[in-house]
């Protein structure tokens, strides 16, 4: 489902027309987002999440640089002899925001041939991680999504990653997917996946025309002008 | 009567991890299910089932000031050789001259018991007029040493099994040097004799050794896991419970109780059959005993009216 069939669904409800100044589309998609992520994490229990490939948006290539090593050692307050060793790569470009369900993002980091999945962990989870003995039983590639938005790959020297991930809000994405893509390959921002499921679009549907309703009722009220007897004015 | 693959193969741990988050795959993609920790949690458990799942790997080492560094993933020593009189030829028509008989390669190790730590390389124990030699074979380059002597660990049980098994006919009528040891945090080993302290012949000598090693590929830098349907699934359901315990204990998901239920339950089942396949003895096992006893029933009650 895309962002331009999730607005064109509410706005067919309301019969708001596309040449109204007051329900943009922006607007509808502004409420869509508020309320969908609470839904989304609502049923996560219920959901299978992972099965689900509405959920997901995929940003096919994500470039990488080297991060500064200086800026990594400061990342990394524990491991100040791993510095020189650990690769870090880190995205040249922040990420849209991700949804997360119990603290941990629904996201997916693969090689861009898609033939490795790299492992989702935490700077504080690294750090214990690298510690241990057995760290070098398994050479594992993990990624980390910092507070800033930017994506970091530790133990792999590689230059583009490839990124699914369910992003709260999709039309973030569009910058990012358009540097991505070939330039003779137009995207539009109705033709971006919404990420929302198809079956939680009813729920998130009333709520969206509910909140819209309340917008509408307040402000038909404001616009009745001095008439109003408010309890505010004197 | 069918016939059953008895000898024990190996296969990549990232094989069994796989499997497991696929059928996980819910928890995979929110990763919760970290490989490092897995490998970890399938080291423990190949040890509750016991060493005879590990591999005997074997080792030339170079001994520098009396000691020398034991390999990786060591974990018990099974039998070692100090090696003098060392020659290296490259083909093996040069080396029959030299050593004035031939390289007996039927006392070569068989590959799927004794796995060489250096991949290519072969180690094997030459007859030479009654004389025992060790021969190490690498690609073309033959190393011979002329002169062995056992390495016994002082106050450690001595199993002569597995060197029975790497050299059927061979009768060493050598007197073993019993030294003394120190493991350092299992790594480095180091020789000296516990009368005369350090020995000067082995200041700077070769030594072959034979040891119980965690199942690694040394090549691609990777833990092994048996390869066997029961054993395969004990450690999947050990993962499992683990993936689960953490899920439980981090409050991540509130209904993962029941699941851990569910898995507890084949946990328990392939935890029993695992322990029952690794520690039930084969028949030649079972046969050897039997053997054994018999000649010592032979020798405290019959040989004494002999």
């Amino acid at each position: 489902m895309t962002i331009g069939d999730v607005v064109s669904r509410i706005r067919n409800i309301i019969k708001a027309t596309d040449i109204d100044d007051f329900i943009t589309d922006r607007f509808i998609w502004s409420l869509v987002t508020k309320h969908a992520s609470s839904v989304i994490t609502k049923n996560a229990q219920v959901l299978s999440l992972s099965d689900s490939q509405e959920l997901y948006m995929e940003i096919p290539h994500v470039k990488l640089e080297n991060a500064i090593k200086i800026e990594d050692c400061g990342i990394f307050k524990d491991l100040s002899d791993l510095c020189g060793e650990l690769i870090v790569k880190k995205s040249t470009e922040k990420l849209p925001k991700v949804r997360t369900v119990n603290g941990r993002l629904m996201m997916n980091v693969y090689s861009l041939d898609k033939s490795v999945k790299f492992q989702q962990t935490t700077f504080s989870k690294f750090s214990n991680v690298v510690k241990t003995r057995y760290y070098k039983l398994y050479h594992d590639v993990y990624y980390i999504l910092s507070s800033d938005y930017y994506l970091y790959i530790l133990n792999e020297d590689i230059d583009a990653v490839s990124v699914e991930a369910s992003f709260i809000d999709a039309f973030d994405s569009y910058n990012l997917l358009q540097k991505s893509c070939d330039d003779d390959q137009l995207i539009t921002a109705q033709s971006l996946p919404s990420c929302i499921p198809q079956s939680q679009m009813s729920e998130i549907e009333s709520m969206v025309l509910q909140d819209l309703f309340n917008r509408l009722k307040v402000q038909d009220v404001n616009d009745l002008g001095h008439d109003n007897k408010s309890i505010h004015s004197s | 009567m069918s016939h059953f693959k008895h000898s024990l193969g190996y296969r990549p741990v990232s094989e069994l991890i796989s499997e497991v988050k696929y059928d996980l795959s819910n928890y995979d993609n929110f990763g919760y299910i970290d490989s490092y920790q897995i490998a970890r949690l399938v080291l423990y458990k190949m040890y509750e089932i016991g060493l005879r799942v590990f591999q005997h790997k074997e080792m030339i080492t170079e001994v520098k000031n009396h000691y020398f560094n034991l390999p990786m993933f060591f974990v018990t020593y099974n039998f070692g050789f100090v090696c003098f009189k060392k020659e290296e030829c490259i083909d093996n028509s040069l080396c029959i001259h030299q050593t004035t008989c031939d390289i007996d390669e039927q006392n070569l190790p068989a590959n799927n018991e004794f796995v060489c730590s250096e991949g290519d390389q072969r180690i094997f124990f030459n007859n030479c007029g009654g004389a025992f030699q060790m021969v190490c074979k690498k690609n073309n380059v033959i190393r011979i040493f002329k002169d062995i002597k056992p390495l016994v660990l002082s106050n450690r049980y001595y199993d002569s099994g597995p060197l029975s098994r790497i050299c059927r006919n061979c009768n060493f009528n050598i007197n073993p040097l019993d030294v003394g040891y120190a493991f350092n945090d299992k790594i480095y080993l180091e020789i000296y004799d516990k009368k005369m302290g350090f020995l000067p012949q082995v200041k700077e000598a070769t030594v072959y050794i034979n040891f119980v090693s965690v199942p690694y590929d040394y090549e691609n830098k990777e833990l092994l896991v048996p390869d066997n349907p029961i054993i395969s699934q004990y450690l999947e359901y050990a993962i499992k419970k683990k993936i689960m315990e953490n899920v439980i204990l981090n409050n991540n998901d509130t209904g993962a109780a029941q699941k851990l239920q569910l898995i507890e339950q084949g946990y328990r089942e392939y935890s029993n059959k695992a322990h029952a396949l690794v520690n039930t003895p084969n028949f030649k096992e079972m046969a050897d005993v039997w053997k054994m006893n018999r000649l010592a029933l032979e020798r405290k009650y019959y040989h004494i009216f002999g």
